[in-house]
């Protein structure tokens, strides 16, 4: 588990802390204790661990989100919900005297209110879930699972990009594929060194995702490869698209390690329309296989202009 | 008699351990967990000390449990390929041609590819390896041979300015990770082979290097001088001697090795094999030369592999390779390369 963001949320902690450790300071100075023979074990065993996971979800809550305001609601209404569950733990071991028995009253009053300011906060934590979801157009298509992030371009993975298309094929509906691939990378990486490399990955995912639509989907092939999926487009759609593609990143001057000349890199592609009755492998087998031939052009090509020279 | 172990100190870390930490620490992995049980440190790859095998294979093991995604073992690959801290790996780069780079590759065998052993056949302008397990890898043999491949593959981009055509046969089944593979090894794979092998035609290596410069290969030659080693592993040795009387039974063996039946058996089983796989390792071997590389029908090929009838022959080739010789053809069809005249 990473705990880096555990340490940023200092008030929230300070709030944990205090509804932590207040019931213990509250019961021990009212309570009296009771006898062991009236300890009541299934209820000591029940409580005692809803009040342990409580904790546990609060840590994992600070640890696991940035500050903000549903961190907050969040955070505060688990606290609250804590803070009776610790009250109603301690008091099968102490027993309130006579002038504060109304404290066995009141002792579930922050529950009812943590829940409350919990509730809020889900629907808070619902209305930031769409944003973000805005925020992951073309990155991912009606499905989430994190496990298939890559973490050099924070793009999906292929296996899930082809369960996507694999879907579409079921729903009868047609789409375009366009596979990219960068020019000469092994090149560049030789040249600027991987970890560069990874970050111009990085950049040309960024600016795939800036040509793409909103329901397009585009994902890390392998390599310095990517594939795009452009539901109910047509071929004639996809070979503009590509080519905006390849013309943007023509376009971008990479500045490696901090110097200031500017690297330029071109991207090529090939584009196929996807029948929902094709094979998906054999599609992108062709489509990678054309796409090895146009790179084969380039350098025989070029070869022949050093020639000619 | 002296073999090479599991716990020779001679592996580069420069080469190995730096390379295998680039590539995990860039896909966010923790380099002390990475590090953790291998009993190499940060200061040690600083320092630039040597590893053994069996360090070094567990850092290949923590690499692929700890790195999410599949590209793990072809990145090593590439990079391994690509690294020229090594002077092994400068003189590579800088040899007259590829075939000269793989001809610097065998010399330095035991840096360059530690773990792999390759034979190498050179037939009707085609050029053969046959790939076999120096040290027993257990688990790992699928991730070591996709760095040994990657790596070729990016040593002939890196020499040539462009990638050989490789013919890459593997005995596993097609894998999930099938882009990693297009990817980095090109779309000639070929799956749930009796062997695993790479050909390649021939012509396609002597091509000169384009980084030729015979001043600096010379002065890393002779810089990497001392590292030669003529030392051979304890499986390999044990492989030369089966060619050699492929009906000799174990305690012979044990006595060419001057050991006991026993020792040899206990000492094969901590490398994590057996008499009979090598046996039939070497024999699977001898027949895929025979029958499908040389084009040799099987009377000839019983001949040449000292089997003395036809049906004990077919029987003994289903036992080695799990086909009989018609069904070997058929799976190994992208063997023999034809070689077009040019």
């Amino acid at each position: 588990m990473n705990l880096s963001l555990l340490w940023r949320h200092t008030s929230l902690l300070v709030v944990f802390t205090v509804c932590l450790l207040l019931p213990f300071v509250l019961m021990i100075n009212l309570g009296i204790a009771k006898d062991v023979e009236e300890y009541k074990w299934t209820d000591i065993i029940g409580e005692g661990s809803v009040a342990l996971l409580t904790i546990l979800w609060v840590i994992s809550a600070l640890a696991s989100r940035p500050p903000g305001l549903v961190t907050r609601m969040l955070v505060l209404g688990l606290s609250c919900f804590m803070f009776s569950c610790l009250l109603d733990v301690i008091d099968e071991f102490l027993r309130y005297d006579s002038e504060h028995i109304w404290m066995s009253m009141v002792e579930s009053i922050p529950a009812a209110i943590g829940m409350i300011i919990m509730s809020v906060a889900l629907y808070l934590w619902h209305l930031e879930q769409l944003a973000l979801n805005r925020q992951l157009q073309r990155r991912e298509f009606e499905h989430r699972s994190f496990e298939k992030i890559d973490v050099i371009t924070q793009l999906y993975r292929v296996d899930y990009w082809r369960e996507r298309a694999e879907e579409i094929q079921q729903r009868n509906i047609s789409a375009a594929i366009v596979v990219l691939d960068i020019n000469d990378f092994s090149n560049f990486n030789l040249k600027f060194g991987d970890t560069e490399g990874d970050r111009f990955l990085r950049e040309v995912a960024h600016l795939i995702l800036m040509n793409l639509r909103p329901m397009d989907l585009v994902s890390r092939y392998a390599g310095d490869r990517f594939v795009i999926l452009l539901p109910e487009s047509t071929l004639a759609n996809a070979v503009d698209m590509a080519e905006q593609v390849e013309n943007s990143v023509k376009n971008v001057a990479f500045k490696a390690n901090e110097q200031t000349t500017a690297a330029f890199q071109s991207v090529r592609t090939a584009v196929r329309v996807l029948m929902p009755n094709t094979s998906l492998q054999q599609c992108l087998t062709e489509l990678n296989i054309e796409l090895d031939n146009k790179s084969q052009l380039a350098n025989s090509l070029q070869n022949n202009q050093h020639k000619v020279a | 008699m002296t073999y090479l172990n599991y716990q020779d100190k001679y592996l580069p870390l420069e080469l190995y351990a730096a390379t295998v930490v680039d590539v995990c620490i860039a896909r966010g992995v923790n380099i002390n967990k990475l590090l953790r049980g291998t009993g190499v440190f940060k200061a040690d790859i600083i320092k630039g000390e040597h590893a053994s095998p069996s360090q070094i294979l567990r850092l290949f093991s923590n690499a692929q449990a700890l790195t999410p995604g599949y590209d793990c073992a072809f990145q090593i690959g590439r990079r391994l390929a690509a690294n020229q801290q090594n002077t092994v790996m400068q003189a590579l780069h800088y040899s007259r041609s590829f075939e000269e780079s793989l001809r610097l590759v065998t010399l330095f065998e035991n840096i360059c590819s530690p773990f792999i052993a390759a034979t190498f056949i050179k037939q009707n302008g085609s050029g053969y390896w046959l790939l076999k397990q120096k040290l027993g890898l257990g688990k790992l043999e699928q991730f070591v041979m996709e760095i040994f491949c990657t790596a070729l593959v990016s040593l002939s981009q890196h020499v040539l300015g462009h990638r050989v055509k490789f013919y890459f046969g593997f005995q596993w089944q097609k894998p999930k990770q099938i882009q990693e593979y297009e990817e980095n090894l090109g779309y000639r794979t070929y799956f749930e082979q009796p062997a695993n092998v790479i050909a390649v035609q021939w012509s396609s290596l002597a091509k000169s290097n384009v980084n030729r410069n015979d001043l600096l290969k010379r002065h890393a030659i002779h810089k990497a001088n001392k590292l030669i080693m003529c030392k051979f592993s304890l499986l390999e040795h044990v492989r030369y001697l089966i060619a050699g009387s492929p009906i000799a039974p174990l305690p012979q063996i044990a006595e060419q090795l001057k050991t006991s039946p026993a020792t040899l058996k206990r000492k094969l089983k901590e490398h994590g094999s057996s008499f009979k796989q090598l046996h039939d390792e070497v024999r699977k071997h001898q027949a895929i030369h025979c029958l499908i590389l040389q084009g040799l029908n099987n009377e000839q090929s019983a001949l040449l592999m000292d089997i003395s009838d036809a049906t004990n022959f077919r029987r003994s080739i289903k036992r080695w390779t799990g086909y009989t010789p018609s069904e070997l053809k058929k799976t190994c069809d992208f063997l023999p390369l034809i070689v077009l005249p040019s």
